[in-house]
């Protein structure tokens, strides 16, 4: 075969007319007098045929700077053909070349990065996150906690015998949920938090002295330090790490670089995944207070009360309904429903 | 052109200068002519196989994209090529991306760790920089003869670890002409096969293109302070908390309102930023190269190449990581 074009020797910018030709077993390139450039009987050895990309010409490179362009598309094809070259360009330049085929990727695109955001992560994070050693975060939360006690946490104003009454309950329900760790549980008062619990990755949780004086029936504070001892011993802390990291990667991968990152259009979906992960986090970790429950036979409307009382807490501006501006509150009540129904 | 007198007459015994015999002078304009449309669709492509491959295609959509700007830009009937080697490029970007998650997972665990890193990041930025123009000149060619870059790491240092302090010291006043700095230690230092390149640029263009700039972003500033209210409303959280839910809650309800209005201007937005960019990387390359114009004495026929160098592809990753434009 023969295919018309131009060539550059790689020493010089000057442009030379030439042919092309190819058969079974060489490849020459020669000039208008049917020479063989710097008179190389065969080419093929160092043929390089860059793949076809959109309309622009074709380009075929040899070893030292020398190459051929040529507009013939269909012969460079045949080459390509006969020596059965560039297989998987020919078809991602098939793919560039019709609007249903970008369609269809940009298609998959989306079902890609739905499946990996709302599968594929999490379920990397989990498996990372227990293989990471449990004090993978013990510093993190240590300045956690001294960062709350300068801004936010007073000294608890509850009496010994209550903390230590509270302590013991604690540790028989470590003891019966928490796995692999210490734990240790810390009292606090907080005005502005008012009634609340905070579980800190390196075991230490947090219970506000509000909390305790809200709550009627000691099974109600069993189900707030089960849920806390179960953002732990889940490695929620670890794996919302991990998930957060590849949420910036998988968005600054998308935007095209990571300075993006940084631009609020990028936070938005960045926070949405986010708050999206966390409220997946309070669910699993109210499961775990449905099953305990479940188990002991205690019905779940103590734990559901207490959840209701800290929503409904005076610390924070109240509402008439609950529900209707609390859509989160909702969706866990009802989650936890599940667990009572099976009880009766 | 003052290389016209290294150029015009005399032979050289050092083997990387070049006789040139002065012909008439000829002004070429440098065509473009690619299209947004055929662009649009590459870019979806190497988009969707970049994800599905985890990134690893990335490395030949780069190369991919570059070719393609580069073979619709012609001057005197020939058009430009980019000869990299993705596997190159591959290496490069593994290692960088290593060292971007490896930094993003310390920061959540000791912040000790990631300011470790980001002074690191500061102290190699200039070595990542000059490596990269080395690179991607290097692999630029034109009718066969590739480009060169013959800035030094040293200066490199200069430009973009020293002098960026005088930024802040003078209250940004600085900067475009900062801007026009890099862009003259760029053209000054490309050569083409073994001429070398000159550089005529004043900074007062400069300012006057960040004025106008600074005008158009600052209208979008106060678009993105009410975005910014919102985002800040979300940020509630701290640890995982027994009523996380609380706080956020009410926030989320109000939220819930403003989706709504929020999703439907998202939309909008985000078909407008695909576009924008997709258009305004062809519109912004059609402006630079049909303003940019070749002068030439003589035939361009008479370049000719220089010794080779292979030169290692980390600096290209890094910076098309980051996306530092450092570019022409």
């Amino acid at each position: 075969m023969q295919i018309k074009g131009t060539y550059f020797d790689g020493k010089s910018a000057k442009a030379h007319d030439a042919v092309l030709c190819a058969d079974e077993t060489c490849v020459q390139v020669k000039d208008a007098k049917g020479r063989p450039f710097d008179d190389i009987d065969d080419l093929l050895p160092s043929m390089s045929v860059a793949p076809k990309l959109g309309s622009t010409r074709r380009v075929i490179r040899f070893e030292g700077g020398r190459q051929f362009e040529t507009p013939d598309f269909d012969g460079v094809k045949n080459l390509e053909d006969r020596f059965g070259l560039n297989r998987a360009f020919t078809f991602v330049g098939f793919l560039e070349a019709r609007w249903y085929a970008v369609l269809l990727c940009f298609a998959g695109l989306v079902a890609f990065v739905t499946l990996a955001v709302t599968w594929g992560l999490p379920q990397f994070a989990k498996i990372v996150a227990f293989k990471l050693p449990p004090t993978a975060m013990d510093k993190v939360s240590r300045d956690a906690l001294a960062l709350f006690d300068k801004r936010v946490f007073k000294p608890s104003d509850l009496s010994e015998i209550e903390k230590t009454k509270i302590r013991k309950v604690f540790l028989q329900l470590t003891r019966e949920t928490g796995k692999d760790r210490a734990f240790s549980l810390q009292f606090r008062k907080s005005k502005t938090i008012g009634a609340n619990a905070f579980a800190l990755p390196s075991g230490v949780i947090i219970i506000t002295d509000d909390l305790v004086k809200t709550s009627q029936d000691i099974r109600e504070l069993k189900g707030v330090l089960v849920h806390e001892i179960s953002h732990i011993t889940h490695r929620h802390a670890v794996r919302s790490v991990i998930q957060n990291t590849g949420v910036v990667l998988l968005i600054s991968l998308l935007a095209g670089d990571v300075s993006s990152i940084t631009s609020l259009a990028a936070s938005i979906p960045t926070l949405l995944l986010e708050s999206g992960y966390s409220r997946r986090f309070e669910i699993e970790a109210d499961a775990a207070v449905g099953l305990y429950f479940l188990n002991k036979g205690w019905p779940l409307k103590f734990y559901e009360d207490i959840l209701i009382r800290i929503v409904k807490d005076p610390a924070q501006p109240g509402h008439s309904d609950i529900f209707s501006t609390h859509p989160d509150l909702k969706e866990r009540i009802e989650r936890l429903k599940t667990y009572s129904v099976s009880a009766e | 052109m003052q290389d016209v007198d290294r150029l015009a007459g005399s032979v050289d015994a050092e083997q990387s200068k070049v006789r040139v015999y002065p012909k008439l002078r000829r002004v070429l304009p440098v065509k473009f002519t690619g299209q947004a449309k055929e662009y649009f669709k590459i870019w979806i492509v190497n988009l969707f196989l970049s994800i599905i491959t985890l990134t690893i295609y990335s490395a030949w959509a780069k190369v991919r994209t570059r070719r393609y700007f580069y073979a619709n830009t012609s001057i005197d009937g020939q058009a430009l090529d980019y000869l990299a080697n993705p596997v190159k490029i591959l290496k490069g970007h593994l290692i960088v991306g290593f060292l971007f998650i490896a930094y993003s997972i310390s920061g959540q665990f000791n912040a000790w760790v990631s300011g470790g890193f980001i002074l690191f990041f500061y102290l190699i930025l200039p070595f990542l920089i000059y490596k990269s123009i080395r690179f991607y000149t290097h692999n630029s060619a034109y009718r066969g003869i590739r480009f060169d870059f013959d800035g030094t790491l040293w200066e490199s240092y200069q430009l973009y670890l020293l002098a960026p302090i005088l930024i802040p010291l003078t209250l940004g006043l600085y900067f475009p002409y900062w801007v026009h700095l890099q862009k003259r230690w760029f053209f000054e230092n490309t050569a083409f096969g073994s001429t070398f390149n000159d550089f005529e640029g004043k900074p007062g263009m400069f300012y006057k293109t960040y004025f106008l700039a600074i005008l158009q972003v600052f209208t979008m500033v106060m678009f993105f302070i009410l975005i910014a209210g919102l985002t800040a409303y979300f940020s509630g959280g701290g640890l995982a908390s027994f009523k996380s839910g609380v706080p956020d809650s009410q926030v989320f309800f109000k939220i819930g309102m403003i989706m709504g209005f929020l999703g439907y201007i998202l939309l909008l937005m985000g078909t407008a930023i695909v576009q924008q960019y997709v258009f305004a990387r062809i519109t912004n390359y059609c402006w630079h190269q049909s303003c940019m114009k070749l002068e030439v004495m003589g035939s361009l026929n008479e370049f000719a190449s220089a010794a080779g160098k292979d030169v290692s592809a980390v600096g290209d990753a890094a910076t098309d990581f980051f996306d530092f434009d450092i570019g022409l």
